[in-house]
């Protein structure tokens, strides 16, 4: 049995230390009087259940998932880019983009305000649906969003350190499919028949080759440990070693988000939002920021194996939280140049992506597979 | 190969009953049966227009597409019949709002035919350039709606901001946006001053020069060709048997333009060419229609050169023969009680579209049509584009939609 | 009168990649240096040329009751009724007015004149319907809900779109001096 004092001590042992918060902040300082105000973590160290619940967030394997770079990030990432990506078409397109809402910041609060319009509309199930799934498996996409955030880590912030976090991050981020494929099942409409086997379609078309470069890169590396992959790559990022592995990897994240040019499953001309057509309100708000969710994390994976992960100066305020940083700020940079392509690109057709995915994509992906095998056979990472 | 069934439980759909749609009765039996599906688009739907498509679907093929028009039918030639002469002319421009000039030039031009009038050539050259301007407001309009059909939004945003020069265009000539009612029988209603042709020729350049980042991000971009390309073909021979008409006639090849074979207004006076493709497919309908917009450009110039080089004024003629600087005023005096002799007037007019066609028939009395008989090419070329979808994946439906340019309001009437 | 028989490009796959690139930079192009043309109404207003057709404003000193405005309307939207002194005068209903100035082009005597403006927002159906009195002193804004700030024209200068921005003027509704 775990008492309490054990447990307290086991997560203040593993704790996130961030000086910025949990140094004491001094206001002045003379020869006789310092005068600082108390770190934010000690105001609640003494009181009983408090400091309980303060040490669990700032846990290391806690504090990954729920902000860094779990859920808090992810919102973040979510409502910038989204906010981004308005923002960029309508300059292409010789528009403004939102602005009414604030106009000396440029809008940027129009996600938020959209996400408070989506909370206070009414859910309707319609009378054909499979009810109770119907609205559960909204909520059930936060599983597989969530899980692999466990195995991804962000520098010193990491919950589970294993030699398979690569593999183990891929095969959980392709649940979500899965749980796309299950809404279309339980929304029982025929577009949404229609756009959850898009989806399946889709899902057959990148994974092979989303895998295949993946590992090649693992092959490089000669670990799938995110720490060692990210270390290897201190002096020359992966991108460099194996560039084709990185393009295939690039495109299978376009086709597996559904960014342009390969937004089938929901192409809203052909059919309305795909799998999703039946949703209204806030349900529809979960399932919509669904597949950002996912460019997010395989964003966050492209970027530990070819842009060096976490790897950056070192910021001395932010503490363990520096690594992170640069690693969200690497996720946040690839997230805008994959909705950049909605300006110009129009969509591809279901038969030509799955054709792109099994000959031009797959050859790609093979020859990274054996620039791979060749550069990993002589060990490239040694030397340098 | 063995065959699984997996069961689907989809209904079919009760409006098949319910409603009183344009289809055999055995097609709710083919939803049962699990082997095909049948999809209703729209009239709701975001790619399908005021109209509902009725589709039967194997696997991802389209077997036969069912058109429902009529959603967007206004009844035009009954409101016509009642109306006095001129008073049409608002309600003849209703239907093709971007196309306004030409549809009330056909209408117009059938009034003139009866009553033998003789338009003064400045007048000719001012409508046949806004009609011209009226073209390349259209094709923008349907590359818009092409684009946005195939997802490529900025290929929506940019061909709708380079139609509002069109539409300033119009509105500096007559004075409304769209619907210009402009043209009258034996004119037009207004002069066109120095400034505003000297706008127009300006805005021609501008679109002219912005249409090559057009060509850059959408027209040539690989993602469109692929997905046009050799998709929905209509071969020489099918698009004469189904009535195509227009610029997708000549993208299957027909050499034929009604400005050419029957020039009206300025057209003979002017060179042009006739845009003509061969492969009769998405994207050479749309490419016939890109280098329309050229070839509009050009006609344009030539007619701002003409007008700037005649004198001013004398813009109309009455019905006895006057020719009048202004209509300000004279308007009861010349269409009040204006009445064709008896007979039939039937008249040609290329619209954006394709072939328009008038016919009035007056007894000869009354001051209204005894019947106006009014066939756009919306109507013309729906069998064809129904035809030409067989055959193609669900997800060509918008394309191939899009690549005819159809438009409910026109083809319903 | 010719023939442009034009050849539909089928590009190889270096073409392709060339031609993908080309529409990437168009896009970069545009949204590093974009070339916008929004009017941001209702904050900036477009210019209206001169003969614009707007509102309408009836001169009842010119007015000689012919009826013939009222016959010659399009969409029926002129009623004529019958004023203290006897006389019939034009009111026009704006639920049907089409803004086709047909009326305008008939009266022999100019009584009709048109205003640069038509952005108006009536408060009910019975409102639209505007009589004599009130089309005599033109369209009726309450100046203090006025948030324009500029007067936009469109203008090509060489190859460039630009919006020319002027102050908006002082009084929102010009009537037309007549020609
Ligand atoms: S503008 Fe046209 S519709 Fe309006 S009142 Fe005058 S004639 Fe009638
Ligand atoms: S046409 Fe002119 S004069 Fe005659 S009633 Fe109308 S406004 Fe009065």
């Amino acid at each position: 049995m775990l008492s309490y004092e054990s447990l307290l001590e086991m997560f203040r042992q593993n704790s996130v230390g961030i000086p910025l918060i949990t140094r004491k902040v001094v206001l002045y300082h003379t020869a006789s009087k310092i005068a600082y105000i108390p770190p934010l973590t000690s105001l609640f160290a003494k009181i009983p259940i408090l400091n309980l619940i303060v040490a669990l967030l700032f846990w290391k394997p806690f504090f990954a998932v729920l902000f860094a770079p779990g859920l808090v990030c992810i919102l973040i990432a979510i409502l910038f880019i989204i906010w981004f990506e308005r923002k960029v078409t309508a300059r292409v397109q010789w528009r403004y983009g939102p602005l009414e809402v604030s106009r000396s910041v440029g809008g940027i609060i129009q996600p938020m305000a959209d996400g408070m319009r989506y909370f206070f509309q009414e859910v309707i199930v319609h009378r054909e649906a499979h009810r109770p799934y119907f609205l559960q498996f909204p909520l059930i996409t936060f599983l597989p969003v969530l899980l692999p955030i466990l195995v991804i880590p962000a520098g010193a912030i990491y919950a589970i350190n294993t030699p398979y976090s690569i593999p183990v991050a891929i095969a959980l981020i392709s649940l979500i499919p899965m749980i796309i494929v299950a809404i279309g099942w339980a929304s029982n409409s025929k577009y949404a028949y229609i756009g959850s086997l898009r989806e399946a379609m889709m899902y057959f078309s990148y994974e092979v080759v989303l895998i295949i470069s993946a590992m090649s890169m693992v092959i490089i590396y000669g670990s799938a440990n995110a720490f060692s992959i990210v270390d290897k790559q201190s002096v020359v990022p992966g991108i460099v070693l194996n560039p084709f592995a990185a393009l295939a990897f690039f495109v299978a994240i376009a086709m597996a988000t559904s960014r342009f040019p390969f937004e089938i499953p929901e192409a809203d001309q052909e059919v309305v939002f795909g799998p999703f057509i039946e949703y209204t309100g806030i349900i529809f708000g979960v399932v919509m920021t669904l597949a950002y969710e996912k460019l997010y994390l395989l964003c966050m994976l492209f970027s530990i194996l070819f842009l060096g992960g976490w790897n950056g100066p070192f910021i001395p305020p932010l503490g363990d939280l520096s690594p992170a940083f640069w690693l969200f700020l690497k996720t946040i940079a690839l997230m805008m140049i994959f909705v950049f392509f909605r300006t110009f690109y129009a969509r591809y057709r279901l038969d030509q992506a799955l054709k792109i995915g099994w000959s031009t994509l797959m050859a790609l992906a093979v020859v990274a597979l054996v620039t791979g095998i060749g550069l990993g056979a002589v060990n490239v990472t040694g030397w340098l | 190969m063995e065959e699984y069934s997996v069961p689907v439980p989809v209904k079919p759909p009760a409006e098949i009953e319910s409603l009183e749609l344009p289809v055999p009765p055995w097609l709710g039996e083919v939803s049962k049966k699990g082997d095909e599906l049948v999809l209703f688009v729209g009239p709701q739907h975001g790619g399908s227009g005021h109209m509902r498509l009725i589709v039967r679907v194997h696997g991802d093929v389209i077997r036969e597409v069912i058109p429902d028009p009529g959603f967007v039918h206004r009844g035009m030639e009954k409101l016509a019949e009642n109306r006095l002469y001129v008073q049409n002319i608002p309600l003849v421009e209703r239907p093709a709002i971007m196309d306004c000039v030409n549809f009330s030039l056909g209408y117009v031009r059938a009034i003139e035919k009866a009553l033998d009038m003789e338009v003064p050539e400045r007048a000719r050259y001012i409508r046949t350039m806004l009609a011209e301007v009226c073209r390349i407001g259209t094709h923008l309009y349907d590359a818009g709606i092409l684009s946005v059909f195939l997802g490529h939004t900025t290929g929506f945003m940019w061909p709708f901001a380079l139609r509002e020069l069109t539409c300033e265009i119009l509105m500096r000539v007559s004075g409304a946006r769209i619907t210009a009612s402009y043209v009258i029988p034996g004119g037009v209603r207004r002069d066109v001053d120095r400034s505003t042709l000297n706008f127009i020729s300006d805005a021609m350049t501008y679109i002219q020069q912005k249409s090559k980042d057009f060509e850059k991000i959408f027209i040539k971009n690989p993602v469109t060709i692929a997905r046009m390309k050799d998709v929905a073909v209509l071969s020489k021979k099918e698009a004469i048997k189904y009535g195509i008409v227009g610029p997708f006639l000549r993208a299957s090849g027909v050499e034929y333009d009604v400005r050419a074979i029957e020039p009206y207004d300025a057209y003979d006076e002017l060179t042009w060419d006739i845009v003509v493709a061969d492969d009769g497919d998405s994207y050479s309908r749309f490419l016939v229609r890109v280098n329309e917009i050229q070839q509009s450009i050009g006609i344009i110039r030539q007619c701002v050169k003409a007008l700037k080089d005649m004198p001013e004024g004398k813009i109309a003629v009455d019905t006895k023969g006057k020719l009048l600087d202004s209509v300000k005023g004279a308007f009861f005096r010349m269409f009040g009680r204006l009445t064709l002799p008896a007979g039939e007037f039937t008249t040609l007019t290329e619209a954006s579209r394709g072939t328009l066609l008038y016919t009035i028939v007056s007894d000869g009395k009354s001051n209204a049509p005894y019947r106006l008989r009014m066939v756009t090419p919306g109507w013309y070329y729906l069998k064809g584009f129904m035809e030409s979808l067989k055959g193609c994946r669900l997800a060509d439906l918008q394309a191939v939609y899009g690549s005819f340019g159809y438009f409910p309001p026109e083809a319903d009437r | 009168m010719g023939v442009l028989r034009i050849k539909p490009p089928s590009p190889d796959f270096v073409e392709r990649v060339k031609l993908h690139l080309e529409a990437f930079s168009t896009g970069l192009k545009e949204a590093i240096k974009p070339s916008r043309m929004t009017i941001q109404y209702p904050r900036e207003l477009r210019k209206r040329p001169k003969g614009f057709r707007g509102m309408l404003v009836l001169d009842i000193t010119k007015c000689i009751s012919c009826f013939q405005c009222a016959f010659v309307c399009p969409a029926n939207a002129i009623h004529m009724k019958k004023a203290p002194n006897g006389k019939y005068y034009p009111c026009v209903d704006y639920a049907k007015c089409i803004f086709c100035h047909y009326c305008e082009d008939t009266c022999t005597k100019g009584a009709w004149k048109s205003t640069n403006f038509m952005d108006v927002a009536f408060k009910s159906v019975d409102e639209m319907f505007l009589t004599t009195e009130k089309l005599v002193n033109g369209p009726d804004v309450p100046e203090e809900e006025r948030e324009d700030e500029y007067v936009v024209e469109y203008e090509v200068k060489g190859k460039k779109l630009e919006l020319k921005k002027e102050y908006s003027p002082e009084k929102l509704v010009e009537i037309e001096d007549s020609h």
